[in-house]
């Protein structure tokens, strides 16, 4: 469904012809598959470039008006991003980069849909401060992670996800209107979220955000902690063989080994129980393997090893950041009495100096797409959180569903490839499990759908909280009657919102 | 038409209507104007609240939920078109502590004053509000956003309020978090503590600081800590409360703390002054104008050393701010080990500590960034001053938050129920001192009674879609009508 000559004359109008195109070769640039996605969405029928959150209003609106649909994206990192049936629009935002403010005194920092990981942390760094950087690459939009999709982080432990990070922020309403949500309300600043009263918050995100189907959010304050590195990463190499060696004196990573899962998962319990470590991880082995090579042969000399298999089984990563050489010394006292009392060992040495040349977690994870040079196949499972104690329990069942996929060779023999980040201290903890395939298979395609498939009907059976239900259409109706059914009230709030279902409806 | 009468479907003994029992309810310390209910209905499941919610579906009644014992300050619980009282205080099943992924779960009937003992003997403890009272329920100040004394458990206004269960105005039931599913409760294996969702909606924060507006929350997960083997209560004084929040800015950026607070004189004498309140002046002449309330702790493992090094980072960072501290109370020496027994437990020297004085107060309450606390506190002095009202015996208690990246602020006008020219100054004070400190930079995020209409007037785009959001989990209309924006 082309857009007609009347409404793209209106959407140029509103943006300038520098910032529309409907050119092919433009589109052909955003209908791009993911390479490890089988999926092939339609062409947009236009990209726009909007400069401002009024612009944002103006287009919704016209959106409504003609019955055109619309998808906010950045970094189009995730199959939300691209279009679901013919008649949308693209709204990049990447004009709107502005970093508005830092307070350091106050702790929060204003941003703009543009603005990167890489650019902003570099920033706060320099003021003494941080906040959760999730493992997307210094290339993905800060308010993406934050107001727009998941909220998970590899620094958790000594923080949370970046759900709780979110602050007071512009919302452009899936009609059109700009609403300021939490203490902008009332033109009191932007450090708090909720209020006046009940929430709107509640409808920006979820454990998920809204990936652009509850409108746009336009600009986003967010939460910062105390950085306690120095104002510049201290790297050394070059890419992609960065050494990163913070204040020994201060800073430390340990990689532990154990007899079974159950002694890591009390260890984990406990380490957070005594408030210690900035980073907890039962960390994937697979991963970890590729981030520690750099190319498909090399990996798969290391994995054919069977060293990363036969170490990083049922391992703990944990990562001590003290403000002084007095508090670190405390914290690895503390650390090594759990670790004895539930059966740990260190690991092989060559594992360790991996994690003793690069402490920074961002840094390290920031390379996350290594993943792809195996084959270009792989996805995410189980994505949800619960406490570390059901996380575990998650964990020990992939065996159950996991087996035959790796027995009929359509997967990576990676049985352990799955990670738990608790956060807040051991209060809650978060689950993941990458799979890798060979897109050279003839059925790769249906891959990841049988395969997430199984791994949710294990979790019905078993009565795992292991997956959130996604909000597509024939995954909610299909199971959102187990789940409260989140699916009915979550239609409810879009039909309320979106009557016109025009802002990323999926 | 003749409307329906609302008919009880619950037990016989589940419904009250004395008139004296009635009237209680229609007026609170708040001085909301309000009606008297009909009838009060006390549900001890979720299934009675379903058929709570289906009759007054049917005859079209108000609910107005209550959970906490009197005193209510608010107005928040003060029919404002009358209709019936939904009275959970026989729902109190503590349904679950446990200790592993430190989180209790319990009915909104559960008060303070039941449940901290029970979480000490399994070697846990609550982040408190200051000096909560002990028939507060649990549920309702969690689900209030009541700020607690521990900034540093805390990563956003909604901690440490978890997963919950709600009937929402269609009578549905629904379980937010990872309570929701997979299956039934009788099924699900998860320990019910990961808050958001699911999916795509925080539906936890829909019904926080929504007064009862928004559903009926049938029980609620909340986070628990480990109990301190060792605490350690350190004191700051100043004549300002700036000098103080700075280094307890520094102090919280590196969580050191465990208990943060900063009263004045009137607080902490009110605090701490014996039966009768006999000695209340001689403290209050004795006492700094501010002092704070800092402690470090130990906990299970390590706790000596633990509780040297932080109480060593305390003295340091202090040092660095220009400020002393000392480990006797200032003014009240030898009375450290009762203050760190007041911060640990509800309150019980009286019904609550905010009608300690007179037996009748109103609050003043707002949140802001710890840096304009205390311009905006001075701002409700010079109300003060221009009314010429004393603000000598005014508690105020300022308390960090989310990590001390936001702070409430609290002010507790005494007031005497018997002197009703004195009660209405006050009217007129508490209503412009909320209008300047609005106009300030104050943030009312939980605006109870006069301060919806403040708040509310110029948020035209966050009242349409607040409505929207009524609409759907409340569609007739029926929980506490009049309040907020509803």
């Amino acid at each position: 469904m082309p857009l007609s000559r009347d409404v793209y004359a209106e959407l140029e109008q509103v943006v300038g012809p520098r910032h529309i195109s409907d050119k092919p070769w433009i589109l052909a640039g955003v209908r791009a598959a993911q390479p490890s996605s089988p999926m092939k969405p339609p062409s947009p029928e236009a990209v726009l470039l909007p400069g401002s959150a009024a612009e944002i209003q103006q287009i919704v609106r016209i959106c409504n008006r003609h019955g055109i649909r619309y998808i906010a994206t950045i970094s189009s990192l995730i199959g939300f991003a691209y279009p679901s049936g013919p008649g949308t629009i693209i709204l990049q935002l990447k004009r709107m980069n502005q970093l508005v403010e830092v307070n350091a005194q106050d702790r929060y920092a204003v941003i703009e849909p543009g603005v990167r990981h890489g650019q902003l942390r570099t920033e706060l760094m320099k003021h003494g401060l941080t906040y959760p950087v999730a493992a997307v690459g210094p290339g993905g939009s800060v308010l993406a992670n934050f107001a727009c999709s998941s909220g998970d982080n590899h620094c958790q432990h000594g923080a949370s996800r970046t759900n709780r990070y979110l602050l007071g922020l512009e919302w452009v309403t899936p009609e059109g209107e700009l609403v300021r949500v939490g203490s902008l309300a009332n033109d009191a600043g932007w450090f708090c979220a909720d209020g006046p009263g009940p929430s709107l918050r509640g409808i920006i995100k979820g454990f998920v955000g809204q990936w652009s189907g509850m409108g746009v959010v336009t600009r986003i304050a967010i939460g910062l902690d105390a950085w306690r590195g120095p104002p510049e990463l201290p790297t050394q190499g070059r890419s992609p063989s960065y050494r990163m060696r913070l204040d020994p004196a201060c800073h430390k990573t340990f990689v532990f080994k154990f007899p079974t899962l159950e002694q890591a998962r009390d260890a984990m319990i406990a380490i957070g129980e005594a408030e210690i470590a900035q980073a907890v991880l039962k960390y994937f082995n697979a991963s970890a393997a590729l981030l520690a090579t750099e190319s498909a042969n090399e990996f798969w000399e290391l994995w054919d090893s069977g060293l990363f298999q036969r170490e990083l089984a049922r391992p703990l990563y944990v990562f001590l950041s003290a403000w002084t050489h007095e508090e670190l010394e405390y914290e690895e006292c503390v650390l090594r009495d759990i670790i004895a009392e539930f059966g740990g060992a260190d690991v092989d040495e060559r594992i360790q100096r991996i994690y003793s040349d690069n402490m920074d977690f961002y840094i390290l994870v920031g390379a996350l797409q290594r993943v792809l040079r195996l084959g270009g196949g792989w996805a995410p499972c189980k994505l949800s959180g619960d406490s570390i104690g059901h996380m575990f329990e998650v964990g020990k069942a992939i065996p159950e569903f996991i087996t035959p996929f790796i027995e009929q060779g359509r997967i990576l023999d990676a049985p352990d490839n799955w990670q738990i980040i608790p956060l807040e201290y051991g209060h809650s903890a978060h689950i993941e499990l990458l799979f890798l395939y060979d897109r050279n298979q003839p059925d790769w395609g249906k891959v990841p759908m049988d395969f997430m498939r199984a791994s949710m009907q294990a979790d019905i059976r078993n009565g795992h909280h292991g997956t959130m239900p996604l909000r597509t259409v024939a995954a909610s109706q299909a199971i959102g009657a187990l789940f409260s059914n989140a699916h009915m009230w979550a239609n409810r709030v879009k039909d309320a919102f979106d009557p016109q279902r025009v802002s990323n409806p999926f | 038409m003749e409307r329906e009468v609302f008919t009880n479907p619950l037990r016989p003994e589940a419904l009250r209507t004395g008139a004296a029992l009635l009237q209680s309810f229609a007026a609170d310390e708040s001085g909301a104007a309000g009606r008297v209910p009909s009838q009060v209905i006390y549900p001890q499941s979720r299934e009675d609240v379903q058929r709570i919610v289906h009759e007054a579906i049917r005859t079209a009644t108000p609910l107005v939920p209550v959970s906490s014992g009197p005193p209510r300050f608010h107005g928040d619980t003060v029919p404002a078109r009358g209709g019936v009282i939904v009275d959970f205080s026989r729902m109190q099943r503590v349904l679950r502590i446990d200790r592993a992924s430190r989180s209790v779960r319990v009915e909104p009937g559960v008060t303070y004053g039941e449940l901290i003992p029970q979480l000490r003997a399994q070697g846990l403890r609550l982040s408190l509000p200051f000096l909560p009272r002990a028939n507060k329920s649990v549920v309702a100040s969690r689900l209030e956003r009541e700020p607690t004394t521990i900034p540093k458990y805390q990563y956003d206004y909604m901690d440490p309020l978890l997963t919950l269960e709600v009937v929402y105005g269609t009578g549905e039931d629904f379980r937010t978090g990872s309570a929701c599913g997979p299956g039934t409760l009788d099924t699900l294996k998860a320990d019910l503590v990961n808050p958001w969702g699911p999916g795509s909606i925080d539906y936890f924060r829909l019904v926080s600081a929504a007064q009862g507006t928004m559903g009926l929350v049938t029980w609620a997960v909340t986070k628990a800590e480990i109990l301190p083997r060792l605490q350690q209560l350190w004191f700051l004084q100043a004549s300002d409360p700036a000098r103080l929040l700075q280094p307890i800015d520094a102090l919280l950026r590196k969580r050191v703390l465990d208990e943060c607070v900063v009263l004045n004189r009137a607080a902490l004498a009110t605090m701490l002054a014996g039966d009768g309140m006999r000695d209340y002046a001689a403290l209050a002449r004795a006492l700094p104008a501010w002092t704070a309330l800092l402690v470090v702790a130990g906990y299970e493992r390590r706790p000596e050393e633990r509780l040297a090094l932080y109480a060593k980072a305390l003295r340091d960072i202090t040092a660095a701010q220009g400020v002393e501290p000392g480990r006797s109370v200032p003014g009240a020496p030898g009375r450290e080990a009762e203050i760190l027994h007041l911060l640990s437990n509800a309150w019980t020297k009286s019904a609550d500590w905010r009608i300690r004085a007179t037996g009748s107060s109103r609050e003043l309450l707002f949140i802001a960034p710890m840096s304009q606390v205390p311009r905006l506190a001075a701002t409700v002095d010079d109300v003060a001053a221009q009314r010429r009202i004393s603000m000598q015996d005014v508690p105020c208690y300022i308390q960090p938050m989310v990590q001390g990246r936001g702070c409430h602020c609290e002010f507790v006008f005494p007031r005497l129920p018997t002197d009703s020219a004195a009660a209405m100054e006050l009217d007129a004070l508490h209503r412009e001192a909320a209008a300047q400190l609005l106009r300030a930079g104050a943030f009312f995020s939980r605006p109870y009674g006069d301060w919806a209409q403040l708040v509310y007037r110029d948020y035209a785009d966050g009242v349409a879609a607040l409505r929207r959001l009524k609409g759907v989990f409340d569609p007739h209309g029926l929980f506490n009508p009049g309040k907020l924006c509803f």
